[in-house]
């Protein structure tokens, strides 16, 4: 019987595992994670701070549901180390021999080299675990590191717990990978409508305080702070791979090819810990997004069964919410291009917003505030050369998507901007 | 099935889809969006195809999107819906709807096999069709534009 290991049990694992048994019932999948959750989504975990939802809509799998899918669930089981040439994982009480394995350990959060941070007080908000502590929190001052996605999910979860505040940024707008500076300025306002104090071009130098976290030193200014929240990005974990036993890209990830094989015979990688092709743009990269990972541990895992499925590639799109507002990117931003070399094409309806980005005569990056719609319904119009004068000149039918027919929704700014080009 | 060529743009579609499945006249709340082409008279509505392979449902961060075993409908489980709009922003299609006011995602369902956008549309812009015979339609259609007679 054909042994398949899955190391993490985030979404990638669980769908390896799952994708898996589905393809070959007789093998003996065994998933394992160091956490004591089965399956949880680390998604809404901000939204699980905020008490906006209970920990019941936060975990998506029971280890009663793997059973019943014919799935080894291993919960708390860390893999201490991993014999490669042997086929085993070591764990404090034992090992485990496996014919196929995946590696599905997802990313860690990046812990800056700054005095204090080993003080009290002092989170990230990456797990489950990290959740409960900051709900559990005492105090009344938090400053929150970092303004991607989940720093600004976490300053708005912990605002409305009532605290004061307060969001430090090393560039100079919020979620910079995100948005161009329009769409930033936005969201800064509506964080700070909210009483949300944004601190941008500012560098955290120390923590101060004794045992505890008391503030937070910048270059600039001293905030008081009882919960510091460490959130300035996030690397693949690959404390198993260590020692070259398998290839990594130059993004740091995992390499692995269209079936999500890594250089190893007999090991597969999906999740945020690989580096993948992104769709649209070709670019290799680290994009540790939900479905990317959901999609590469299909993949994956039915592949470790006998399966000869392929990754078409990662789709670079994010939607944030803050509070009650939404905004989407997908694609390249203009301040990622020189500054000659890209135009922007933006409207506003009483939907919400739309920046368009394009460089020469095609569409290279969306982004939208409010309805975000239009982001998805331009991704097939984001592609390499595609002329966009092309597209709005001909005439429109009805085997053409409404990427086509959002272009001529702006046409008439469209072809104005391309021809001035 | 749409024929864009008849679509005037009226978005009376929009009204009644809301009125219908929200009890409420809110365009934004309908599952059925129409697209204009600037400066011409031309539009096109907008709605889920309930694709084969779903990206809404890869998107959805607590995995509520399905398939309706009975229907074969892609429909967002509302209750373990948390309003994220991820699937609203990356349909390909324009199709998702959005309840912006209990925060909860919305499909077209065809109205249980008697789509009321349908009932409504004054030029038959938007028809119900058996789904064979619909594809045998956009052949032929596709076809006489190739061959005009």
């Amino acid at each position: 019987m054909k042994v398949i290991a899955v190391v993490g049990n985030g979404i990638a694992g669980s769908e390896a595992a799952e994708a898996a048994i589905r393809v070959d019932q007789k093998a003996r999948v065994v998933l394992m994670t160091k956490e004591p959750f089965p399956l949880y989504s680390a998604c809404v975990l901000a939204d699980y701070v905020a008490d906006r939802i209970p920990v019941q809509r936060v975990i998506l799998r029971t280890a009663e549901d793997f059973g019943k899918a014919g799935i080894e669930l291993l919960l708390s089981s860390q893999v201490t180390d991993w014999s490669a040439e042997e086929q085993l994982l070591h764990f404090d009480d034992g090992t485990l021999r496996y014919d196929r394995l995946v590696i599905a350990t997802g990313s860690r959060p990046i812990v800056p080299d700054l005095p204090g941070f080993g003080k009290q007080g002092v989170v990230t908000l990456k797990t489950l675990g990290d959740a409960e502590m900051l709900r559990a929190a005492q105090g009344s001052a938090a400053v929150v590191v970092g303004t991607g996605p989940v720093g600004i999910e976490a300053a708005i979860a912990l605002r409305r717990r009532g605290w004061t505040v307060a969001l430090v940024e090393l560039l100079d707008r919020v979620l910079p990978r995100l948005f161009d500076a329009p769409l930033a300025a936005a969201l800064k306002t509506r964080l700070e409508d909210h009483g949300i104090d944004v601190f941008l071009g500012e560098r955290v130098l120390e923590i101060t305080g004794k045992t505890r976290a008391e503030g937070v030193k910048t270059d600039r200014r001293t905030l008081a702070a009882d919960a510091v929240v460490l959130v300035i990005g996030m690397r693949p974990e690959l404390s198993l791979v260590k020692k070259d036993k398998v290839a990594l890209g130059s993004s740091g990830g995992i390499q692995v090819d269209r079936q999500m094989k890594t250089s190893r015979e007999g090991v597969w990688a999906c999740g945020d810990c690989v580096e993948s092709e992104d769709l649209i743009t070709g670019r290799r990269g680290l994009f540790m997004l939900w479905h990317n990972a959901r999609l590469q541990g299909r993949i994956a895992g039915a592949n470790t069964a006998g399966a000869a499925r392929r990754y078409p590639g990662s789709l670079n799109l994010t939607t944030v919410n803050v509070f009650d507002e939404t905004a989407a990117s997908v694609g390249i931003l203009a301040s990622e291009v020189p500054e000659d070399e890209a135009m922007v094409l933006h409207r506003k309806g009483p939907w919400g917003e739309l920046w368009m980005v394009l460089k020469d005569q095609s569409l290279i990056g969306v982004q939208a505030l409010g309805r975000t719609e239009r982001v998805g319904g331009l991704m097939g119009m984001i592609s390499k050369g595609k002329d966009l004068r092309k597209a709005l000149l001909k005439e429109p039918n009805s085997a053409e998507g409404p990427g086509g027919w959002i272009l001529r929704g702006v046409q008439k700014d469209l072809l104005r901007l391309i021809d001035a080009n | 099935m749409i024929d864009s060529e008849r679509c005037i743009g009226c978005k009376l579609c929009e009204v009644v889809c809301s009125v219908k499945k929200e009890r409420v006249s809110d365009p934004s709340r309908s599952r059925i969006h129409v697209l204009f082409w600037e400066g011409e008279a031309g539009a096109l509505p907008v709605f889920c195809q309930h694709c084969e392979e779903p990206l809404c449902a890869l998107v959805c961060p607590v995995n509520a999107v399905k398939r309706e075993e009975s229907t074969g409908l892609i429909i967002p489980d509302r209750e373990l819906c948390v309003g994220c709009g991820g699937c609203v922003s990356v349909c390909p299609l324009y199709g998702a709807g959005f309840d912006g006011i209990e925060k909860k995602a919305l499909r077209c369902d065809l109205c249980q096999g008697d789509p009321t956008c349908v009932k409504y549309c004054p030029t038959g812009a938007i028809r119900f069709a058996d789904r064979d015979q619909s594809q045998i339609d956009k052949k032929r259609a596709a076809a006489r534009k190739l061959y005009p007679r």
